[in-house]
């Protein structure tokens, strides 16, 4: 990439890709954000909830376009660094791997879970839906990092690999908070439940085959 | 039919328990407190189910799973609560409470949340009229002295109010 590239690609970043980057993450944060949405719409008054529930993601959303910024600096990087993008690609999946057996990335995923009290009245209760919004967004920057990478790689597979990205992200926020350890975390709790949906709804026909028999 | 649950008040920080006694305030929302106040009143006279109203004792935390107390609504000031019975919420035991606290482990750290039906207590104050107060005064009592080490905490003690 020669250097007007570079500066070209630089004064292009804050615009079309800071809404490209706004675009990903209104199309993948939803089904992250439901649970705690739901803290924050349960735990106010009736008249506050909508109130709450957008200032949690106004929180959450500045975090995360926040993180966007670091994670394009990131992508832009490594493509100056080498300009194959199956390279690039490469190397984010191995960023990824490794974060995702890291402690780090426990640490990150427990205070996914977190439902913080919050407060009720004026503007003690904007500032708490606010913060909960924030330290939400921080744990799940931390959590997606690495992940969120890929999308930023895989342009011919730009959209199939975000929706692989939000699936496997919304699975594993299905998991406990555990101990930090290193060890493999993987959606094994979504994979049991489809495993016993599709039991339960295989079962009746087996059942009904077996009588006719 | 779909039950509608909304907050109907809560207490403005969160409180410490140790020594004897710890006492908070809820703040009643003027809006929910008169949905709640028709619906009792409509309740005593059209015989239709009146609505239930559930104390919240969210985020409690702590390091003695041994800590156990008991919990009042307004009972009247410089009284004693064990000669108030009509006024007790309920009892509530920390088991579990040290591991529910800690954040890194199969906890998240929120510590745990306790539900007390309070629907009887709230009846009457509303006949008495002191709901209209929009005000409850609580009062938790241990069972045993709790020291400051155990540091108990209760986020935020709410209530909730559930349609039937």
């Amino acid at each position: 990439m020669t250097l007007s590239g570079i500066c070209s690609a630089g004064l292009r970043m804050p615009l079309a890709d800071s809404f490209n980057w706004l675009l990903m993450l209104a199309a993948m944060m939803p089904p992250l954000i439901v649970a705690p949405l739901r803290h924050a719409r349960e735990r106010s008054f009736a008249h506050r909830r909508a109130r709450a529930m957008f200032l949690f993601v106004i929180g959450y959303g500045a975090v995360w376009m926040t993180a966007g910024i670091g994670l394009q600096v990131m992508a832009l990087a490594a493509q100056l660094a080498s300009s194959d993008t199956l390279t690039c690609l490469a190397l984010s999946a191995s960023a990824a791997a490794l974060w995702q057996v890291s402690p780090a990335k426990q640490w990150c995923l427990n205070r996914c879970h977190r439902r913080p009290q919050l407060a009720a009245f004026g503007a003690a209760a904007d500032r708490a839906a606010f913060d909960f919004g924030l330290s939400h967004g921080a744990a799940c920057v931390g959590a997606c990092w690495a992940l969120m990478l890929l999308p930023l790689f895989a342009r011919q597979a730009h959209v199939l690999t975000m929706l692989a990205v939000m699936l496997f992200a919304f699975a594993e926020r299905l998991e406990n908070a555990a101990p930090l350890a290193w060890r493999w975390r993987g959606p094994g709790k979504a994979l049991r439940i489809i495993a016993a949906q599709a039991r339960m709804h295989l079962a009746p026909r087996e059942r009904a085959l077996r009588t006719n028999d | 039919m779909a039950k509608t649950v909304e907050l109907l008040g809560a207490n403005t920080e969160s409180i410490r328990l140790s020594g004897t006694e710890a006492r908070t305030s809820i703040a009643l929302d003027p809006a929910a407190r008169s949905r709640l106040s028709t619906n009792l009143n409509e309740a005593a006279t059209r015989s239709a189910a009146p609505d239930r109203v559930f104390l919240n004792l969210e985020n409690v935390r702590g390091i003695s799973d041994a800590t156990a107390f008991n919990v009042y609504i307004n009972v009247p000031e410089g009284e004693n609560p064990a000669n108030h019975p009509d006024h007790l919420a309920g009892s509530v035991a920390l088991f579990g409470v040290r591991k529910a606290s800690a954040a890194d482990d199969k906890h998240a750290g929120d510590g745990l949340t306790y539900v007390l039906d309070i629907s009887s207590i709230i009846d009457r104050l509303h006949l008495s009229g002191a709901i209209d107060a929009g005000q409850l005064h609580v009062l938790l009592v241990p069972r045993n002295p709790v020291a400051t080490e155990a540091q108990i905490s209760i986020g935020r003690i709410s209530v909730f109010r559930q349609s039937n």
